[in-house]
């Protein structure tokens, strides 16, 4: 995911160590859990859930999604992790498989890049192009489809999606 | 001498040895069964340095490699270029270069590429000057899509896929219809040739379609034989014998189609299913299937060919009737990235990886690091050089 920024995380500031990236973390985490309230990120995540698992998106539930969210373990980058390609502000090493989420810059996280995360897990084990594809094909479909974007176009249209339909600003 | 090889690019053919060595010695080569490798799952980014060959000067006994890798979306995804002159010891920045600068595909002085907003090019003086065919189909013009930002109901999207090494104003790829809101639409997708360098059209077949994401429209033309191709259709890899006429499936496709099986998958979602929670999606993943990214042929025999996938590298010696799996160090999918056979030598191959440029000497049987981007940027950081 690339970086963007929030509001509400930009006050910590400085560099975080250990502990307090997982205080962090965990603030965020939290944000992202109060997110599913937000009526504007909840029909987003509906209509992409929708996309993604080929149901209606009457047919979603949100308690599921947060009992898959709530089992994710979000933890700092671990020493040695190469991470993925260039500077990311969280990561999955391998879609699709396990629960673990890296990140990289704790001060940058909201908690959009959290519920982001979660669809490369084991919960939906989507990749960057397939997420951009579905969130396209469950959002207005219009433009081209950002499933034939570069990796990294495809993650930029992710995250402006999340950032925008996720805003903890937005009742 | 000079040779480029971005691409298929065989204009200046060179004598070849020809010794294939890798024949006689199956036994020693690192090129497995295609029927039950175990995979590991590609990180959620998939942006990467990607570093590849650009060209190689041959003179008068000493080499110049030159390659290039992705700088990254801070840098405004340039291009580095980067010379070695002792077989990739040492490297030495050249130039940087934007995108459109970098992917083309050169015969001589007949240049392609996809330039500003992706829309396609040609060059008749060798990237002097490039401008854009007149794409006609049936002698009437093709509506093709104006760039990213083009928001008609309908549109035409055209993916260069080959050309002839041959005769290099024929040139192969695919056009599709991106449908934006609905429209009555009664165009055919699939493989088209044009022999004028892209001003006129007609279908070659519908077997191959650009649906897949991650996956283009590939088409390989072998060198020394253009009557051979093999592509990615709709169910399988295929190959013709007739210029296009007729295609049929290669040998052992199933296995190639095969979704890539993924290292501890089956324990990650038994312990899933022990905290009582179910994945929205299980495998197969979509992206576990095969995605053909790029297909070469050996330029001085149409029997041996290479197709790049998300499952690393398969090649064959026997015309595509048997695949073995090359070993490039990593089983990640989608790892590999671009493969480039050296035309003076046409033994040697080098294979772009996500962080890496490796060489084989023995096509591909055994491979070295030729540049590592990740040591590269350490040491290059390390001596407080710019990379940019």
């Amino acid at each position: 995911m690339l970086i963007y920024g929030s509001p509400l995380i930009n006050g910590f500031g400085g560099t975080a160590g250990a502990s307090s990236a997982g205080t962090l973390i965990d603030r965020v985490r939290n944000q992202a859990r109060l997110l599913l309230s937000n009526k504007d990120c909840a029909d987003f995540l509906k209509g992409l859930i929708a996309q993604t698992n080929g149901i209606s998106k009457d047919a979603v539930n949100l308690d599921n999604f947060l009992k898959g969210f709530d089992s994710l373990k979000i933890i700092p980058t671990p020493k040695g992790d190469p991470g993925v390609g260039f500077t990311t502000t969280a990561h999955v090493d391998e879609v699709g498989q396990g629960l673990e989420v890296h990140v990289d810059k704790p001060n940058s996280i909201a908690g959009a890049t959290l519920l982001h995360e979660d669809f490369h897990t084991i919960n939906f084990g989507l990749y960057d192009r397939g997420l951009a594809h579905n969130i396209w094909k469950s959002t207005s479909g219009a433009g081209p489809d950002p499933g034939r974007f570069s990796p990294g176009d495809a993650s930029s249209y992710a995250s402006e999606a999340f950032r925008t339909h996720c805003d903890p600003s937005k009742k | 001498m000079n040779m480029t090889i971005t691409k298929v690019c065989f204009a200046s053919f060179c004598i070849s040895s020809c010794i294939l060595y890798a024949y006689s010695k199956p036994h020693d080569c690192l090129c497995e069964s295609v029927s039950n490798p175990k995979y590991q799952a590609m990180s959620s980014d998939m942006s990467f340095p990607e570093p590849t060959v650009m060209d190689i000067e041959s003179s008068r006994g000493a080499n110049r490699i030159r390659i290039g890798y992705s700088l990254g979306p801070d840098h405004g995804d340039g291009i580095s270029i980067l010379d070695s002159f002792d077989d990739g010891k040492h490297w030495v920045n050249s130039s940087i270069r934007t995108q459109d600068a970098y992917h083309y595909t050169t015969f001589g002085s007949i240049m392609y590429r996809h330039g500003p907003r992706m829309m396609f090019q040609r060059s008749k003086d060798a990237g002097g000057h490039w401008e854009r065919p007149e794409f006609r189909f049936n002698g009437r013009p093709i509506e093709l899509e104006r760039g990213a930002d083009d928001d008609r109901g309908s549109r035409i999207r055209f993916i260069f896929s080959a050309a002839n090494p041959q005769q290099p104003t024929t040139i192969y790829g695919c056009f599709e219809r991106v449908i934006i809101r609905d429209v009555v639409d009664h165009w055919t997708p699939g493989l088209y040739i044009s022999f004028d360098g892209g001003n006129n059209w007609s279908l070659l077949t519908e077997l191959v379609q650009n649906k897949k994401l991650e996956e283009a429209c590939p088409v390989g033309v072998s060198p020394s034989n253009p009557n051979i191709m093999i592509a990615h259709g709709q169910t399988s890899v295929i190959i013709t014998r007739d210029g296009g006429r007729n295609w049929h499936a290669v040998g052992g496709w199933a296995d190639l189609e095969k979704p890539a099986e993924l290292e501890g998958y089956a324990a990650n979602l038994a312990a899933l299913h022990e905290k009582g929670l179910s994945p929205s999606q299980q495998w197969p993943f979509d992206w576990t299937y095969l995605r053909v990214l790029d297909i070469s042929f050996k330029p001085d025999n149409s029997d041996v060919a290479f197709l790049v996938t998300n499952k690393r590298i398969f090649r064959t010696l026997d015309g595509a009737h048997s695949w073995c799996l090359l070993n490039t160090g990593s089983r990640k999918l989608f790892d590999v990235r671009n493969i480039d056979i050296d035309p003076s030598h046409p033994d040697r191959v080098f294979v772009g990886t996500s962080f890496k440029l490796l060489v084989s000497d023995d096509l591909g049987c055994h491979f070295r690091t030729l540049f590592d981007w990740t040591k590269y940027k350490k040491t290059s950081v390390a001596r407080g050089a710019s990379q940019h």
